[in-house]
């Protein structure tokens, strides 16, 4: 058998131009981090996607308390505004103590599978799932329909905007409803162009030195090279969507967290996925992703590669929240335990064995990946329902 | 021969010359001792963590078009690890397949695997930076 191989080839910079000399393989890496861009992404599988009215019912429900059990608990407290709409503690709880870490929304829109496990392919069915959760806000669909529509003002909202009475909706149907327009709002949940993004937009033409400081670009060098972070931390978002077992342990208080093996098992089993009759859009063209996904026995221990944009900001980290600092994720990486992730091949994760030196300039990249973050603010004019 | 017989014939040597004049598509192409293989991916740059379809040729070596099933996925064979996701197969007509499912989740060298009916493979590699 033959095999002809063909190569893609990057460009190749002049290296002289920064603080930092890179290699060409550094610099065939470094142009795919970009260009950023933070404009909400429409949904097609929502028919709310985008939509001002949508977006203000939403933003107004996700600090509403009524969506939980006797309106003790809101989409906000635990992805809090301030916190980069995550919290600061490893595990929080809802009306159970919970055995994963609150992910941040930030840019949550560019993504395609939700929650740590993937469990959901749409953000409005995720945002479904706390809701209903036992261990979360613990409301049934039915009391959550009886509550918000005994509210006038709600009512007069959701029906301007669904163009239909919405106590004629039936439980699972006001249920996705409020996922929809939950999700409205959070697709604005965005952060603006970092200094990274200013370098990397300008790498091919060999300018942006003053983008970075010198340490930065050591870390970018890192993250780019022998660190071999970008081969799941990919593209513009810092991650590629997908899922990755990187040793850290799935057991938890009351058992084993499946990971990504029952997220697949979930997704495919949820009457809300992308393939059911909630999909507004095209099916066939918007759910290849769940069309096509593989249950495979490597999937147990494999969790979300979340994305870097602001993740100075988003401590703790890894899915149970057991690391407590971004020093605490560099040393996991340096110090990385081989025997705890079992490979077939060549390794991917191998201890990085970083200096003092190293662990900064790597640390300074990450942090140079914040930026300020923007959302939709209260729209009063959104509604006539006064 | 009649006035029909004529463009019945023309016809017949139409359809015949159609199913032997298989010419391979796409950037991507393999071969073996039996046959050569294209590839075209759409969109044309497979990016990290982006579905794509594959339009598919198979011609034998002598110039006929495959008319057989077959399989395709894709590999790292440096990791030893294959796709997440399990793609399916459409045939459009004799030679011509379309492929739809794939997803590159880590960038460096993959390699397409095309098995036929009778067991042939033909390895087709690439390699993705970003």
């Amino acid at each position: 058998m033959k095999v002809i191989a063909v190569f893609l080839l990057g460009l190749i910079c002049p290296l002289s131009a920064f603080s930092v000399e890179f290699s060409p393989e550094q610099a065939a890496v470094i142009p795919s981090f970009g260009p950023w861009q933070n404009q909400p992404r429409v949904d097609d599988s929502n028919r709310f996607s985008g939509d001002r009215q949508a977006i203000e019912l939403g933003r107004q429900l996700f600090f509403d308390r009524r969506l939980s059990k006797g309106n003790v608990l809101a989409c906000a407290d635990c992805h809090q505004p301030d916190q980069q709409f995550a919290d600061t503690v490893a595990l929080n709880r809802g009306w159970q103590p919970l055995s994963r870490h609150t992910t941040s929304l930030i840019n949550i829109n560019k993504q395609h599978w939700f929650g740590w496990g993937g469990e959901n392919d749409s953000l409005w069915a995720q945002s479904i799932r706390p809701i209903v959760s036992y261990e979360e806000m613990n409301i049934s669909p039915a009391e959550l329909k009886a509550t918000l529509t005994s509210d006038d003002l709600f009512q007069c909202q959701a029906a301007q905007l669904t163009k239909q009475s919405i106590n004629s909706l039936s439980d699972e149907d006001f249920l996705v409803f409020i996922g929809k327009v939950l999700a409205s709002f959070q697709e604005t949940i965005v952060s603006e162009e970092t200094r990274v993004d200013q370098f990397v937009a300008s790498f091919s033409e060999s300018k942006g030195d003053q983008f970075l400081t010198a340490s930065e670009q050591r870390g970018l060098a890192i993250f780019a090279g022998e660190g071999r972070c970008f081969f799941c931390h990919s593209g513009p978002n810092f991650s590629n969507g997908e899922f990755a077992d990187i040793g850290v342990p799935f057991f938890t208080e009351s058992g084993v967290d499946k990971g990504r093996y029952g997220g697949i098992e979930s997704v495919l089993d949820n009457n809300f996925n992308r393939l059911g009759t909630f999909n507004d859009g095209n099916v066939g063209a918007n759910s290849t992703r769940t069309q096509y996904v593989q249950l495979l026995p490597r999937n147990w221990g494999e969790f979300k590669v979340p994305p870097l944009r602001n993740v100075a900001d988003t401590a703790p980290y890894m899915h149970n929240g057991s690391l407590a600092t971004l020093d605490d994720v560099i040393d996991f990486y340096s110090n990385f335990n081989e025997e705890r992730v079992h490979v077939d091949g060549e390794r991917i994760l191998r201890p990085l064995n970083l200096s003092d030196q190293q662990k900064a300039d790597l640390k300074s990249f990450l942090s140079a990946l914040s930026a300020p973050i923007t959302f939709a603010q209260a729209n009063t004019s959104a509604f006539d329902c006064n | 021969m009649n006035a029909l017989s004529l463009p019945l014939l023309m016809g017949l040597i139409v359809i015949s010359a159609a199913s032997w004049s298989c010419e391979p598509v796409g950037d991507l192409l393999g071969e073996s001792d039996q046959y050569n293989i294209g590839l075209q991916a759409t969109p044309a740059e497979i990016i990290t963590g982006n579905m794509f379809s594959l339009a598919v040729s198979v011609c034998a070596v002598n110039g006929k078009a495959y008319d057989g099933v077959l399989d395709v996925t894709a590999w790292m064979p440096a990791h030893n690890h294959g796709m997440n996701y399990k793609p399916a197969v459409i045939k459009e007509q004799a030679g011509r397949f379309f492929s739809e499912g794939f997803q590159f989740h880590m960038p460096g060298q993959w390699q397409f695997v095309v098995e036929l009916e009778d067991g042939e493979r033909v390895a087709i590699d690439t390699v993705i930076l970003k």
